[in-house]
């Protein structure tokens, strides 16, 4: 009796969810008429299958699926970006300050070639000065500014589309010196201009 | 398709698979989370984080068990610490907060909800509830509910009886009658 009790209560869940075949359910009906501790465990169990668990929403169910593939596709993603060792936050503001240098060196770049002007041929920047290349236009501009005394470059201090004929004095070579004073001076350029 | 087919096909690329498996067990897993816990808000991330630790993990899936009880193992591990972190944060409230939320109103609507059975699940010990919702909800047997416990099949039998024991007191005291 005790061992078909045990038996019996440990088979109730099975007998109320109808997994067991119709020989021992019979047996279990015949104990739960003469056995009032399992008819009472069988009774809170039915009340306990029958209880209602409230529903989230459809909307909750038609999203699940697809918000958890995508929240795991990203997961891997972020994941996949640190097994080669590059961590998010730090490589964002790696590339943020690469960013603010590229900007910052283009800037610099830009405002020198703007002092340097592409479109102006400077005749007196290559180290041996071609002058049949030089426009008529070009001397008078440059010697235009440009005056000899006792062997000394004078230079009327102007920036003419940002060139400044005085630090490109300066740059020049002794012999390009030379050679620019000898051509003044094949023009008579002696003296001040102004 | 089984379980083990749709798990196949989603570890070759195929991501609608794992999308069937989650909307074939995602209201039993919710309603397990639910029982656990008595907390649609609770269940529903418990409901998610099972399914995103499943996506996780099901490399690793070894068929030793079935696809079902695997994911019932997982939700059980997630209920158990909501439930740790809710008992933490619960006493860190105050004792009259928690005696407004049980009054005579909170009685009065489980009452009316038919949630006094719940109510009353929820008075019995973790382990020995889990033991109670997955013989009895889910009909699993005492194999696949030691599994997913992770105890022996003795130890689920021992927390399935002393929870119903229990329930039966705490209804008892309430003036319920759990055989009507």
């Amino acid at each position: 009796m005790t061992q078909d009790h045990d038996y019996i209560r440990e088979s109730l869940p099975e007998y109320l969810a109808g997994k067991l075949p119709g020989r021992k359910n019979e047996d279990i009906k015949r104990h739960l008429d003469r056995c009032v501790d399992c008819s009472q465990d069988l009774a809170l169990m039915n009340k306990l299958r029958k209880t209602e668990v409230p529903d989230p929403g459809e909307l909750f169910w038609k999203t699940l699926p697809g918000k958890v593939v995508a929240k795991h596709r990203n997961n891997n993603q972020r994941n996949s970006w640190l097994t080669y060792g590059i961590r998010p936050v730090p490589a964002s503001a790696f590339m943020l300050l690469a960013a603010l240098l590229a900007v910052f060196m283009s800037h610099s770049i830009n405002s020198r070639q703007r002092y340097y002007d592409p479109l102006f041929s400077d005749p007196f920047s290559v180290s041996s000065i071609d002058y049949s290349t030089l426009e008529r236009d070009s001397i008078h501009e440059i010697t235009e500014r440009l005056s000899i005394h006792d062997n000394v470059v004078d230079v009327v201090e102007d920036r003419y589309f940002g060139h400044s004929y005085h630090e490109e004095l300066a740059d020049l070579h002794s012999d390009e010196i030379n050679n620019m004073l000898k051509a003044l001076e094949s023009q008579h350029k002696n003296g001040g201009v102004l | 398709m089984d379980d083990i087919d749709l798990v196949e096909q989603y570890l070759s690329g195929n991501e609608k698979a794992f999308e069937e498996l989650i909307m074939k067990y995602q209201k039993k897993i919710y309603g397990l989370a639910y029982r656990m816990t008595r907390d649609i808000e609770e269940s529903k991330d418990i409901t998610q984080s099972t399914f995103l630790q499943a996506i996780r993990y099901v490399s690793g899936f070894r068929n030793k068990s079935s696809f079902k009880t695997w994911l019932y193992k997982i939700t059980y591990n997630l209920s158990l610490n909501h439930l740790n972190k809710r008992k933490k944060h619960e006493a860190e409230l105050s004792e009259s907060i928690i005696g407004n939320e049980c009054g005579a109103l909170g009685i009065l609507l489980e009452k009316e909800r038919g949630y006094e059975i719940l109510k009353a699940l929820s008075g019995v010990p973790d382990r020995q509830r889990l033991s109670i919702i997955l013989r009895t909800y889910e009909g699993l047997s005492c194999r696949e509910t030691a599994e997913i416990m992770n105890i022996s099949e003795g130890a689920v039998k021992a927390n399935y009886h002393n929870g119903l024991k229990k329930m039966k007191v705490l209804i008892g005291k309430k003036g319920y009658d759990s055989g009507s």
